[in-house]
């Protein structure tokens, strides 16, 4: 009896068993067709192909060499991707650029779609790489891998394979140093994209024009005029189309790069930033880091007296990025004044842009720009790829300025762009939420958009990059921060990542802490030196010799 | 007795005022996103909904009708669940019965074995070492295979049957000449209506809702789940401090659609909530109590 029990058990528990079994069997099958199946055809075929004897002339591994299609055979490049970006603009392989760089290149992409710092951290711990990726991997994932043999070393196929990108790299110094990584190898490729609209200016500093008229003022040109025209902004709350609720300057913190209230400080001759580390380079190439230096207090005089009049609201200290956006966005305006990197009015009259302030203090006013230019890490190769070659002629093909223009603004054609006669390429008028949509794959591929390009490119005229671009042309390029004055994208060691990380979350949230508290509460004068004194505390020395550190091994470069 | 009435009648009337003030708090973010779906995202954002939809719109319902990969999302997600829950159900419900009978040899054994790993597992890393070894990641299967026995709901499952279904009717319909398959699945299963039930529910809900093992594991955008593909919408649309004003006024028209997708990503766990619920309950709490 108990042995028959047991068989009749045993049977059971087979059904649960091999039910499991056929429906992985079932599921399994897709999945070793794909990636093993195809690596192992690519395998098979690329040792075929790489004995001499069946080789044709100017064709290396199924790749020609000149010429295009780049594929002389079909080449599948399985490629790694972020989907985050700052757009939902549909599946990678939808997109109209992508199909046209697969055709006309011969290579087919396979897209490995990322989600999350989770997927991709288990994409370099696992080593499951794709043969080349575009926006995945940090500097310290990259490193890493290269240190454990899994990335090709690009040096030797640049020379060999992309002349463009040889030639750019020889000749713009900055965009060498950022990419070369500290044991003097090129890992990846940047993204460039040195275009005068963009980096030349951060924010634009905007007004509401209409209210001004109403009240008969002038745009204002000194920290002083302007403290009169909010206030006066605010006494005639509810008059005209100033409305009841005004606000007249709203900005988003006051720390934060982006919307935040730095151009004032800067006004005064005070050279600050936030774009990385809240650090600036003074002339001589040292860090310096004015958010201590004396000279910040001026300045930080006027903005709290902005605050004290309630010319700032206290809740631009707390309020979010979304809450931020809407109230500057709202219409009918109830913000006089804000910091914006485009004009919301593209037509520049109803709101207009305003230069820096003079302080009279003497010095020259400045307002930030920015170094984001050249982005490193947008372009891998990983040791499994088989077709190393093919890969670099397709970045070589990518920076094409033709290819590069359309991944950044979409396609040629009558919607996004025209490509004339001469070579010289117009933006079309478009809405702003509509710039390459289902079209092109914008910041997350490694183009090369180099400075000459922009100098036969124009704006659709009234489009909001038209607006900036003569903004920074006529009223910002002789105050805009020099490149060389602000902190660069250098390259840390682990040790110094770490270590910066501490400390610049212990710093920078003291300043920004106390730098709230005086605003709100006051209490600057009295506060400063147990300021000084807790910041030296926190470390702000070994913190900025770190700095100087990278920065030093990062101009000897 | 009377004064007793009245001290009833004020806990009572307490008791009601806090079921429904937390009533509400439970409902109200259902109901602010139902609301916030159909308003001007403007206004959403400016903070100005909270009671009543303003600025009335559909833009975000017909922006959602154009995207692709919304729908994609979603008949995936169907499928993932169906597939998903019928694979959990059947392992799951199996391993129960089969370790809730006294005769199974070495039955401490495979209960530990099925237990441990509830608190000792491998982590992520080597999981997903594994995964890329059977060559699974990327593929349809591991979406609904991965975790398809749940120790947690397979625990309650063999209490339950522990409970409900004692040895003596196995020894009856035996003696009627019933085989132990045929006991399974014609006394064991139709006596379990509520567990099943509540499996059910378990299971489909955490399908429907499940987007880690899709974000860690799928790398094919046209094989995403609507969790997924809602998840990175809800992260695009949040404007972040680098977002250039280029993406702004797109951005502001996708967080219409974002509470809109919400809308119609939570309706069918909803709709199926009231059906189950009175098996919930009970399917439980039996096991539960006496256990």
């Amino acid at each position: 009896m108990k042995t028959k029990n047991t068989k009749r058990v045993a049977n059971l528990l087979a059904i649960p068993l091999s039910l499991a079994l056929m429906l992985t069997g079932c599921g399994g099958e897709p999945s070793t067709q794909e990636p093993g199946a195809a690596k192992e055809s690519e395998s098979s075929s690329a040792a075929e192909s790489s004995t001499p004897s069946e080789a044709a002339e100017g064709v290396v591994n199924k790749t020609n060499l000149e010429g295009l299609p780049i594929a002389a055979e079909p080449i599948t490049l399985t490629v790694g991707v972020s989907a985050s970006s700052s757009s939902f603009q549909g599946e990678w392989a939808s997109l109209d650029w992508i199909k046209q760089i697969q055709e006309v290149s011969g290579i087919t992409l396979d897209f490995r779609v990322y989600n999350s710092n989770e997927d991709k951290n288990l994409m370099f711990t696992s080593r499951d790489y794709p043969d080349i990726s575009f926006n995945v991997g940090s500097d310290k994932q990259i490193l890493d891998a290269a240190m454990g043999g899994d990335i090709y070393a690009l040096d030797e196929l640049i020379d060999s394979y992309a002349p463009t990108w040889k030639a750019y790299l020889e000749k713009d110094d900055y965009a060498r140093k950022v990419v070369t990584m500290s044991d003097g190898h090129i890992y990846s490729l940047p993204i460039v994209r040195d275009e005068p609209s963009n980096g030349g200016l951060r924010d634009q500093w905007l007004i509401q024009k209409t209210w001004l008229d109403e009240l008969n003022l002038q745009v204002p040109t000194t920290t002083d005029e302007f403290y009169e025209v909010l206030k006066a902004f605010k006494e005639n709350a509810g008059t005209g189309s100033i409305p009841q609720d005004v606000i007249p300057y709203y900005t988003y913190g006051i720390l934060n790069n982006v919307g935040g209230a730095l151009d004032i400080i800067n006004s005064y001759g005070v050279r600050v930033a936030n774009e990385r580390y809240m650090v600036t380079v003074d002339d001589s190439g040292k860090v310096e880091f004015n958010y201590a230096n004396e000279a910040i207090k001026e300045p930080l005089a006027f903005i709290r007296k902005l605050f004290e009049e309630g010319l700032i609201p206290g809740e631009c200290l707390t309020d979010d990025w979304d809450t931020y956006i809407t109230k500057t966005r709202s219409t009918p305006a109830v913000v006089g004044s804000y910091h914006s990197y485009q004009n919301p009015d593209a037509t520049n009259t109803s709101i207009v842009a305003m230069g820096p302030l003079d302080s009279g203090n003497g010095s020259q006013p400045m307002i930030r720009s920015q170094t984001n230019h050249v982005q490193r890490n947008h372009f891998t190769i990983y040791k499994n790829c088989e077709h190393p070659e093919a890969a670099m002629r397709l970045a070589e093909l990518i920076a094409d300025p033709d290819w590069s223009i359309q991944a950044m603004y979409g396609m040629f054609g009558d919607t996004y762009l025209t490509k004339n006669e001469d070579g010289s390429v117009m933006m079309l008028p478009y809405e702003a939420d509509a710039q390459g949509k289902d079209s092109a794959p914008m910041n997350r591929v490694p183009f090369l958009l180099a400075k000459e390009m922009f100098d036969t490119f124009t704006y659709a005229e009234g489009s909001a990059q038209a607006q900036r671009d003569n903004a920074i042309k006529d009223q910002y390029s002789k105050y805009t921060i020099p490149t060389e004055n602000l902190y660069p994208n250098v390259m840390f060691s682990t040790e110094q990542v770490d270590r910066l990380a501490e400390l610049s979350t212990d710093i920078g949230d003291y300043v920004l802490t106390t730098y709230s508290t005086w605003m709100l509460n006051g209490g600057m004068d009295a506060g400063w030196d147990a300021y000084i004194e807790q910041l030296d505390k926190l470390g702000l020395e070994e913190y900025i010799s770190i700095l100087q550190e990278a920065l030093d091994a990062f101009n000897a470069n | 007795m009377k004064r007793k009435c009245k001290e009833d009648k004020i806990f009572l009337i307490c008791n009601t005022f806090l079921a429904i003030l937390f009533l509400a708090v439970c409902l109200y973010p259902l109901y602010f996103i139902l609301i916030a779906s159909f308003s001007n995202p403007g206004m959403v954002s400016g903070g100005k909904v909270w009671l009543y939809p303003r600025g009335i719109t559909l833009a975000g319902y017909e922006m959602m009708f154009t995207k692709n990969e919304i729908w994609t999302g979603y008949g995936n997600t169907i499928l993932y669940t169906l597939v998903g829950t019928f694979i959990n159900l059947t392992l799951t419900v199996s391993a129960g019965y089969a370790l809730s009978r006294r005769t199974l040899p070495f039955r401490r054994g495979i209960n530990l074995y099925f237990l441990l790993p509830m608190f000792i597992n491998g982590g992520l890393v080597p999981t997903y070492l594994l995964m890329n070894a059977l060559h699974l990641v990327n593929t349809f299967t591991i979406i609904v295979l991965m975790g398809g026995v749940n120790v947690w709901n397979f625990v309650i499952c063999r209490t339950f049957f522990e409970n409900n279904i004692p040895e003596e009717i196995l020894d009856a319909a035996r003696i009627d000449g019933s085989s132990e398959l045929n006991f399974y699945f014609r006394i064991a299963l139709p006596l379990s209506k509520a567990i099943l039930a509540v499996m059910i529910l378990f299971f489909a809900v955490g399908h429907w809702n499940g987007y880690y093992n899709a974000m860690i594991y799928l790398r094919e955008e046209s094989r995403y789940p609507l969790q997924l593909v809602l998840r990175n919408l809800l992260l695009t649309t949040q404007l972040s401090a680098e977002t250039s004003d280029s993406g702004m006024a797109q951005l502001l028209n996708l967080q219409s659609m974002k509470y809109g997708v919400i809308v119609i990503a939570s309706a069918p766990v909803l709709i199926l909530y009231p059906f189950i619920q009175k098996y919930f309950v009970k399917g439980v709490m039996v096991g539960a109590i006496k256990g």
